[in-house]
């Protein structure tokens, strides 16, 4: 990765020699400042595009057209979701914590493949036969693509279907998750549900959002001073830059929107080390997720949840562009001196599992009989299952579970399914596909549950076959297939004897017992 | 220049229909023929096919042309043996297989084979007397590519827009449901089994080509629509 500075950042107040010092004795980052104009950036990184792939601009102002800034990129031949641009002047000391996080951010790239990339033709005005004959201007939109080797599609996961507002995901006949490239607006709410991580948006993967959200909030170690971290559309990136000044408190991360940043995202960052976290949506009328009722219901639920643990709820926030600019509310709240928090959540990638974590920490701060009650809520990352009598331990919930929540535990005589709190996510998989229909889910956070080692949800016996000794099923798996079949011969078999016996696959193996 | 612009959809359907007939061309087998013809022509495509730098496959093509350039010298025998190892004969133990077939389940094979003679003969082409390919190759399903779009640009060139639609949705519907399905994942294998080979480059191109162009002629048949509005 090379770290390019524009040298005249000099006379805009940046330490230039010292920003150098520190980003050239990162591990595989060569820092170089630059002459040269800020209007046409990719000449500097044009000679470098046969070999290094990642780079991080630090500018006095970023490019004016981005798209025309990208088209330029590509012409070099270099793929612009592996540029990060960082606009430093007027920055002051922050300059040096943004562009770690750009740091961060860029080593965290993964590369991209070319379905990632949607062109997109812009027909100019009233439409006719003439029009066609020309090629209008073309601009590229970076949209997901399923990683078919990560996708639990086939298994019943239904989790991005669900969280795509465009209905962009659909199943296909053999069960894999295909994602129609017209529909998808490239909002990114599916790579940021996707339990399994198995669909990638370059430039914006969950992986380079935690480490840039890391790298900011770990930049300034010993200062007290409270940092917000302000998830913005990439819309109205620009204009926050502008209006966030070097004393401002928030450190921005941009997200191709805000329909992309889930609740457990929010909350996993307040236990990374920052003192508040906000998403700034940009409220337009082609917004790319078009469901700001869902950003919203997500804060709600996340300023809820902090009210129960006795935290301040303002730590999370919801901010329009003026919210950012008035010297008022750009005061983000101090940290509350929770040293738990931080490491809570360790190298975690964003998820419910790194928001789990910071939640218990939450609650283990609070005396043991103000345990906090459970919160229903649409927007819970986290899920509640339950069995009601008759489950036969047949292993199809665990089988379609997308995060491992529940899983068939066989210890000697005993067959239990056990449900982890902590990886259910609440999208009812495992109810879908239960042929005895006990299970239920239910969106719950549930504190205390979360705190638990896994549980069983269910226990059974293990049946024995007559002739070899090895298992048939459980108990309650026997008793349903007697209640379906009746008690003739056939069901006592069935449910006296296991399969390779039934078959007579297993020559010498005895007499019944 | 903003991509595109300038750009005549005639001159786009020649070049794309050059791409499509010359990346047919590249994943032949590569015999005395291939090494004697495909690098001089590679050579003079770099210059030939200059508009294409404002597209994103700009990249994979033009890392293709150069290498595939420098092929004349001993390096022709390496490729030849690579795309043995790679592509298989006819015994079918290949490890990336370069056919359709091998990337649908098995049940699916028949109407798969079914769909590609009716697509064929549905846009008027026949398979010559002679033909010793399969319906489903990466070079003959290509090659159909380029003959799609040597009839779109026939249409543009004669200024007939309402000619142009039939092959731009005909060329659109087969990206979408032959090309666009399994060369990801054969270009993917081939990543794996030959990571610093020429034909991981090749397979790349013409993953990065088709995957652009499939998004691209749904957008230009999505003209004809709004002039329908």
């Amino acid at each position: 990765m090379i770290v390019f500075l524009c040298a005249d950042l000099r006379r805009a107040g940046l330490d230039l020699d010292h920003a150098l010092e520190q980003f050239g004795t990162h591990p595989g980052v060569e820092a170089r400042a630059m002459d040269g104009p800020c209007s046409s950036p990719e000449r500097w990184l044009a000679p470098h595009a046969a070999g290094t792939m990642r780079f991080v601009l630090g500018l006095c102002e970023p490019p004016p057209d981005r798209p025309a800034f990208h088209a330029r990129l590509r012409r070099a031949g270099l793929d612009p979701s592996a540029v990060e641009v960082v606009s430093l002047a007027s920055r002051g000391e922050r300059a040096e914590i943004l562009l770690a996080g750009a740091v961060a951010r860029v080593a965290a790239f993964e590369g991209s493949r070319p379905e990632n990339l949607k062109p997109v033709l812009h027909w100019q005005g009233p439409m006719s036969r003439r029009s066609l004959f020309t090629v209008p201007p073309v601009h590229y939109e970076v949209i997901p693509a399923i990683r078919r080797e990560a996708c639990v599609a086939a298994a019943g996961c239904r989790v991005c279907e669900a969280a795509c507002p465009h209905q962009a995901l659909r199943p296909g006949a053999d069960g894999e998750m295909n994602l129609d490239r017209a529909r998808c607006t490239g909002c990114g709410a599916c790579v940021s549900t996707c339990p399994r991580t198995a669909i990638d948006l370059p430039g914006t993967s969950p992986r380079q959002v935690s480490a840039q959200v890391a790298a900011l909030v770990a930049a300034t170690p010993d200062d007290q001073r409270p940092r917000g971290i302000l998830f913005t559309c990439a819309r109205e990136a620009a204009a926050v830059g502008r209006l966030l000044g070097p004393a401002a408190a928030w450190l921005p991360v941009e997200v191709p929107c805000a329909g992309m940043v889930p609740p457990a995202w929010l909350l996993q960052v307040l236990g990374m080390g920052a003192s508040a976290v906000a998403v700034l949506p940009c409220a337009r009328d082609d917004c790319r997720f078009g469901r700001p009722d869902v950003v919203q219901e997500g804060v709600a639920y996340c300023r809820e949840v902090l009210e129960r643990l006795g935290a301040p709820p303002d730590r999370v926030r919801l901010l329009g562009t003026a919210d950012v600019a008035s010297p008022a509310a750009s005061g983000v709240p101090a940290r509350q001196a929770q040293p738990c928090e931080r490491t809570a959540v360790g190298a975690l990638p964003l998820g419910p599992a790194g928001a789990a974590r910071v939640l218990v920490a939450l609650a283990g701060t609070r005396a043991a009989d103000a345990a906090p009650r459970a919160l229903a809520h649409p927007r819970s990352p986290f899920g509640v299952v339950e069995l009601a009598r008759g489950c036969t331990a047949c292993g199809a919930c665990a089988h379609a579970c997308p995060t491992s929540a529940l899983s068939i535990q066989r210890r000697q005589e005993r067959v239990a399914v056990i449900f982890d709190p902590s990886l259910c996510i609440g999208c009812g998989g495992c109810a879908s596909v239960c042929p005895e229909r006990v299970v239920t889910v239910s969106k719950v956070t549930d504190v205390r549950r979360l705190a638990r080692l896994p549980e069983p949800l269910h226990e059974d016996v293990e049946m024995r076959c007559e002739m070899c000794g090895g298992p048939i099923a459980p108990r309650e798996m026997l008793r349903r297939i007697r209640a379906l079949l009746g008690e003739g011969a056939v069901a006592a078999t069935v449910t006296r004897r296991c399969l390779e016996c039934r078959a007579g696959i297993r020559p010498g193996r005895g007499t019944p017992a | 220049m903003e991509p595109g612009r300038g750009l005549s959809f005639g001159e786009l359907a020649r070049l794309r229909e050059t791409v499509y007939r010359f990346l047919a061309a590249v994943l032949l087998h590569p015999g005395a023929d291939w090494l004697a013809t495909l690098p001089p022509v590679a050579r003079a495509l770099g210059q030939e096919t200059k508009a294409l730098t404002v597209f994103p496959f700009w990249g994979p093509w033009a890392r293709l042309l150069v290498t595939l350039g420098e092929l004349d010298g001993p390096g022709g025998k390496v490729v030849s043996d690579d795309y043995t190892r790679i592509f298989g004969s006819t015994s079918g133990d290949a490890a990336c297989p370069a056919r359709e077939s091998a990337y649908v389940q098995p049940a699916d094979v028949p109407e798969l084979m079914t769909g590609l003679h009716a697509e064929y003969s549905g846009a008027g082409f026949s398979l010559a007397p002679d033909f010793a390919g399969s319906l489903d190759d990466v070079t003959t399903e290509l090659e159909f590519m380029g003959l799609l779009c040597a009839g779109e640009g026939d249409a543009w060139r004669r200024r007939d827009s309402i000619a142009a639609k039939e092959p731009l949705e005909r060329e659109a519907a087969f990206l979408e449901q032959h090309l666009g399905r399994w060369l990801p994942e054969w270009a993917g294998r081939v990543a794996l089994h030959d990571p610093g080979g020429f034909f991981r480059l090749a397979t790349a191109a013409a993953w990065a080509f088709v995957a652009h162009d499939g998004d691209l002629v749904r957008e230009a048949a999505g003209g004809f629509e709004r002039i329908a509005r």
